[in-house]
Order: C-alpha cells, then sequence, then structure tokens
C-alpha cells in the first residue's frame, strides 16, 4: 500500500486577507513533514484544510492510496487530526471517547487495544474519569490516542507538544515513528524540539 | 490489497453502529449533566402548574386542554432540543464529530436521541395534565399514537434546526422562531388529533386521517432532514 499527500499551490483567504498563498509541497509514505511559521502564518488553516473540515479558495491538497484519490466521506478513516480548537467529549472517560471515535468512524472496536493505547500515554489509572476533570496535558494525550487509534494514512498534529510534560513529548515522538510505519505524519509546530520530528520543513510566512 | 487486510483490521462500514454510538454518547453525557432533561422538565412541569391554577375553578374545555398540551410541548421542545448541538460547538467537539462521523447518522442520532428527551418529557406532562385539568380521554390508544406521531415531527425538524442555530451567536431565540413556522401545520393537526382523541362520540374514521396527516409530515419531515442534514453540518467555509 502506498499513500502520498500532494499539496498543489493551494491558497486560502478570508474575505481579504490572504492566509496561505500558493503552497505546494507533497509528503510520501512514511515520512514525516514539520510546518513552521510565525503566529497567524495559517499553520493551523493548513492543517484544517489538509484534514478536509475546511476547502481551499484555490489550489488542491489531494490524498491519496494506491493511486486513488480518498474524498471526505472516507478521510474520516484515513485521517487523524489534533489541533487545540477540537475537543474530545469532557463527559465521557478516555476509554468513551476512544470507543466513540471508533465506533462512528465504523471500525471494529478492540477492548485491549484501548488498554495498550492507555498505558502507552500512562493514563490507564484513570481509565474512569471523565476527561473534563483532566489536566491540559492529560487531555492533550486523550486527544493524540483518539487521533491515532484507528491508524491514520494521515496524520495531522497541531502544536501535538502543546501542554505536555517531558514523559509526554518522549510517549509523543514515539507515537510520530509507529505513525512512519505506516503512513504520513504533518506537524505544525513552533517548538523548536519538535523541529526534529520531522524529515523537512516547510515554512510559511506571516 | 486492501488497507484494512494489510493492517490486519476489520473494518464495519454500518451506519446504524454510527447512529447507536451518537445516540450512546449523548444520552451517556445527558445522564451526567441532566443538563437538557432538567431544563426541559422545569419548564413543562411549571408551565402545567400555572395553568392548572389559573384555571382551576373554570374548567377547561376539551380544545383549550389539547391546545394547552402542545403548547407546553413545543415550549419545552424549544428550551432544551437545541442543546446536544449547542453543546457540540461550545465544547470544541463538533469539529471532532464532523471529522469522524457520516452526516447522516449525526443527524439520526440526535434525533433519536431528541424523540427520547422529548418522551421523557411527555412521559411527566401528560399524566400530570390528566390529572390537574381533569382531562378525560376517550380513545387512549389513539392519543398516544398522536402524541408519538408529533413527538417524531417534533424532534426531526428541532434536529435539523438546532443545527443550523448552534452555529450561530443567538441560539435560543433563533431556534424557536425558525422552528415554529415550520412545526405550524404538525402543531394544528396534533392538537385536533388530540381533541378527536379525548372525545367518545368521534369514529375512527374520523380520527384515522388527521393521524395519517401527522405521519406524513412525520416523514417528510425526516426525509428533508435526512436530505439537508448534510449542506447544514459540513458547512466547510
Ligand atoms: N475562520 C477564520 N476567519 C477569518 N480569519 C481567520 C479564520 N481562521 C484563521 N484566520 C486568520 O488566518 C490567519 C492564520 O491563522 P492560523 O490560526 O492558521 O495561524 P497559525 O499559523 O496557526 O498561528 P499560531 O502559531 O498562533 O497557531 C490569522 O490571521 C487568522 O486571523
Ligand atoms: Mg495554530
Amino acid at each position: 500500500m502506498s499513500t502520498s499527500l500532494t499539496v498543489t499551490n493551494l491558497c486560502k483567504q478570508f474575505e481579504h486577507r490572504v492566509v496561505l498563498r500558493n503552497v505546494s509541497f507533497s509528503v510520501a509514505n512514511g515520512h514525516a513533514l514539520v510546518v513552521t511559521g510565525p503566529n497567524g502564518s495559517g499553520k493551523t488553516t493548513l492543517m484544517r484544510i489538509l484534514s478536509g473540515l475546511m476547502l481551499p479558495t484555490s489550489g488542491a491538497a489531494s490524498l491519496e492510496i494506491d493511486g486513488t484519490v480518498v474524498d471526505f466521506d472516507e478521510r474520516r478513516r484515513e485521517v487523524g487530526f489534533v489541533t487545540p480548537e477540537v475537543h474530545v467529549y469532557p463527559e465521557l472517560t478516555p476509554v468513551e471517547n476512544l470507543k466513540f471515535f471508533h465506533t462512528v468512524r465504523g471500525l471494529e472496536w478492540d477492548e485491549a487495544e484501548a488498554a495498550h493505547w492507555l498505558r502507552r500515554v500512562g493514563l490507564d489509572a484513570r481509565r474512569d474519569d471523565p476527561v473534563g476533570n483532566f489536566s491540559s496535558g492529560m487531555k492533550q494525550r486523550v486527544k493524540l490516542i483518539c487521533a491515532l487509534a484507528h491508524h491514520p494514512s494521515l496524520l495531522l498534529l497541531d502544536e501535538p507538544g502543546a501542554n505536555l510534560d517531558e514523559r509526554g513529548r518522549e510517549s509523543l515522538s514515539g507515537m510520530v515513528e509507529i505513525q512512519r510505519k505506516r503512513g504520513m505524519t504533518i506537524i505544525a509546530t513552533n517548538d523548536p524540539k519538535e523541529l526534529t520530528l520531522g524529515d523537512e520543513i516547510v515554512a510559511l510566512r506571516a | 490489497m486492501t488497507k484494512s487486510s494489510l493492517s490486519g483490521r476489520k473494518r464495519n462500514p454500518s451506519f446504524w453502529r454510527s447512529i447507536g454510538a451518537i445516540f450512546g454518547k449523548d444520552l451517556a453525557s445527558e445522564l451526567r449533566t441532566r443538563f437538557a432533561v432538567n431544563t426541559l422538565l422545569l419548564f413543562s412541569v411549571t408551565s402545567l402548574t400555572i395553568v392548572s391554577f389559573s384555571t382551576a375553578r373554570t374548567p377547561l374545555t376539551k380544545e383549550a386542554q389539547s391546545a394547552l398540551l402542545w403548547i407546553v410541548i413545543f415550549f419545552s421542545a424549544m428550551t432544551g432540543l437545541a442543546r446536544s448541538f449547542v453543546r457540540e460547538e461550545e465544547s470544541g467537539t463538533a469539529d471532532a464529530l464532523r471529522l469522524t462521523a457520516p452526516a447522516e447518522s449525526v443527524f439520526l442520532g440526535k434525533f433519536a436521541f431528541n424523540c427520547v428527551l422529548l418522551l421523557c418529557v411527555e412521559a411527566v406532562v401528560v399524566p400530570l395534565s390528566l390529572i390537574f385539568w381533569a382531562v378525560s380521554v376517550d380513545a387512549p390508544l389513539f392519543f398516544t399514537v398522536v402524541l408519538f406521531a408529533g413527538n417524531i415531527g417534533l424532534s426531526a425538524v428541532a434536529t435539523l434546526m438546532a443545527a443550523i442555530v448552534a452555529q450561530t451567536s443567538m441560539q435560543a431565540g433563533l431556534f424557536a422562531v425558525l422552528s415554529f413556522p415550520v412545526l405550524i401545520p404538525l402543531l394544528f393537526t396534533a392538537v385536533r388529533a388530540t381533541l378527536l382523541s379525548m372525545d367518545a362520540v368521534r369514529q375512527v374514521g374520523e380520527i384515522a386521517p388527521v393521524i395519517r396527516m401527522l405521519f406524513v409530515f412525520d416523514i417528510v419531515m425526516l426525509t428533508l432532514g435526512f436530505l439537508l442534514f448534510d449542506y447544514i453540518w459540513r458547512d466547510r467555509k
């Protein structure tokens, strides 16, 4: 199986403000790309477009699996997206969140795998607490595993290290390494420590 | 080779499961927060009690009883049924849902949840009104069917409208304003059908067409909701 993401001449404009101008790059299977740029340069906007949540003003971002383009409806299984403004359900526990996102994606739920993910991010002791009561770093860990557990072809991480401690960052880089075996990763960040997670860097200008 | 066979994952594209997951998630959240059901019950029981006190000396006509019953149900629906969407937008989970769930299952899951909420309201309001207003229902079976059919139509419209207003900034006000015109035919028919079911002298032949109209409305609204929901929900600017 080969997956690839090709972004060609992507532009995004909100009313009169041009945020992205002719952004082009491509990512191949097994690779990780880092997108950087100052605050307001359009990193989050780019990630939202890649996830399918937002349409570009012009240009295209096409995700291909084995030569066929994945449309929005299929993207729900192929993409995992972590971004500061999108949250998991605060009333549900981490396991319930994992199970929910798995089931609505139309995938078979596996209790053992959930336990594995919780252990990975050190949350097994809190598996029955509602996520709303978690610290911000713990919430970030839950968001990460909810974006990863369905083995996406394209993993989009917008400021993935936000609120994470040293161990959290370690498990984050572990996740990016695992993702290399499955597909592609795009990381939007300003954190110098996270620049090393990728093989290539795309810099957006303000 | 397909992706699922490569990764060893079993895929179930089952649409019903995702509907069940959304319904179950809303139900679990509601059971933990009790926000919508409290609002709904508070409103319905208060308005019912006010009506009962103010009309204690003058018994209500059947026309007034059936109209009041639907007024209470309609406004209860308007106070609580937008909640599940508003909450998604407020807590920043709406995008997570857009990314992971098919739009049609979001509509049907939320519709089912709203139906259940409204059923809870009816389970409290109807017995109370029967007692407080001394309503006598001569055709209880028809009466139940009318409530059920009204519930479906109300929930379908409320689910669609809630998805629209949750994305705007004046949610509560807009919800009733948008829903009312669409619900007028349903409410009129439901009031008429309720009245007929309270009255013993009516014949089945007279009630059946009215009930059929209610179900036609339900089917039209559910179909419209199902078809339109994707455009409303997945507004990718
Ligand atoms: N929905 C929107 N409507 C109007 N303008 C928007 C919208 N979303 C983003 N913008 C604008 O687009 C620009 C880029 O925003 P974006 O969030 O993509 O930046 P960013 O690179 O992620 O910044 P940061 O490093 O702070 O996260 C900003 O000027 C922002 O005001
Ligand atoms: Mg950003």
